[in-house]
């Protein structure tokens, strides 16, 4: 799912891998099913203080507690965060992903955008889920933009204590944990 | 997730055999100056089953998309051109993976396409690419084996210029060297 400027609350909660003790919290107490027509910045500063009091009240897991602070991460970036520029970069970026462009040529996003949480989820849904895109590049063509990708992302860590708590939630914790393998990564080094 | 764990973990095909096979290329087809960022899903896109590295060792160049096929694509996109082809009958020459022709029944609004190549493998793959963006339509693309330098008196090229006559012949990046052979039979193609 792609969201530009204001959306569906509901649809993006149902989006996210929320744990669900916290979908459920998060869609009965914020009463969010009514709150679909109301602007997202709006919702954010709601949804972000509403839901972290949520995980301390009520005891919630450490899981769930970070599985919430991150998908309000996400509801930042494509709320408040997400401007026209962002958006047309990570599209391009897609355009010529999907076209083929050699990794060298292809149109990188910057490091701020690559830190994001959100826009990482947003990269691996549009670029590698084969559940949502009928037509992906071969496997080896993916691999050959991942493995540059994820070294990209690292390096876009400006304080890696501070950032991979967020960051490599969920996700992107598991893209890291299959690539650091060492057999992995020479099993699938990519031609030249 | 899964899917980069998916990804990672199969044994990618040696060079050799992943030279041999297709993938997936996707087009996004917007004019020149456009800098639209809607949602990816709304793009309007052309996908091609491609074999690009099949070039040596087969008799053919038409398993891939080449260059100036992108050029016309972009020239026919632009506001100023697209009257050549909406609601007009359109050939194609030299098709090879029919990105013209595809781009042309798809998005540009051509009534009929004819889309024509001299191997019947290119063809077959060429078919196969129709079904990919949902126009393998008879009523709209027909996809043959055009031979230059045959006669066509008789053949399925007479019968069809009587249903659908041709407005307008395209080819890319489809002479070499000698202008005088295939520009008799373009003409030919034309006139019936």
């Amino acid at each position: 799912m792609y969201f530009a400027h204001s959306c569906n609350v509901v649809d993006v909660l149902s989006g996210i891998e929320f744990a669900p003790v916290g979908q459920v919290l998060a869609e009965r107490l914020l009463n969010l099913r009514h709150a679909e027509t109301q602007p997202f910045e709006h919702l954010t500063c709601k949804l972000q203080l509403v839901l972290l009091v949520l995980c301390h009240a009520n005891d919630l897991s450490l899981l769930a507690h970070k599985h919430i602070s991150d998908a309000v991460s996400r509801y930042k970036y494509m709320g408040a965060k997400m401007s026209a520029s962002t958006d047309l970069q990570l599209v391009v970026f897609r355009r010529q992903y999907l076209q083929l462009f050699e990794p060298d040529f292809l149109l990188w996003p910057p490091k701020q955008l690559l830190r994001d949480a959100g826009v990482q989820t947003w990269l691996y849904n549009n670029l590698f889920n084969a559940e949502r895109i009928s037509y992906l590049p071969s496997e080896r063509y993916q691999l050959r933009v991942l493995k540059p990708l994820l070294a990209k992302i690292e390096k876009s860590f400006q304080d890696p204590e501070e950032d991979v708590g967020v960051a490599l939630s969920s996700l992107s914790s598991d893209m890291f944990q299959s690539y650091s393998l060492p057999s992995a990564v020479s099993d699938c080094a990519p031609d030249a | 997730m899964s899917r980069l764990s998916t990804l990672m973990a199969t044994v990618l095909p040696s060079e050799t055999t992943a030279l041999q096979q297709s993938s997936f290329v996707t087009f996004t087809c917007l004019p020149p100056s456009s800098h639209s960022s809607e949602a990816p899903s709304t793009d309007p896109t052309v996908t091609l089953l491609e074999r690009r590295n099949l070039i040596s060792g087969s008799r053919t160049t038409g398993f891939r998309t080449w260059e100036a096929a992108l050029h016309l694509g972009s020239y026919l996109l632009t506001p100023q051109k697209a009257s050549l082809v909406r609601n007009k009958n359109v050939l194609e020459l030299g098709a090879g993976t029919g990105f013209l022709t595809i781009l042309c029944a798809k998005q540009l609004g051509a009534k009929h396409v004819t889309a024509t190549d001299g191997d019947g493998g290119v063809i077959e793959t060429l078919k196969e690419n129709l079904f990919i963006n949902g126009v393998a339509d008879d009523e709209r693309v027909n996809a043959s084996v055009l031979r230059w330098g045959q006669g066509l008196k008789g053949t399925w090229v007479d019968d069809e210029c009587e249903t659908f006559p041709y407005h307008i012949v395209v080819g890319a990046d489809i002479v070499r060297s000698s202008w005088s052979m295939p520009l008799t039979h373009a003409q030919k193609a034309n006139s019936c």
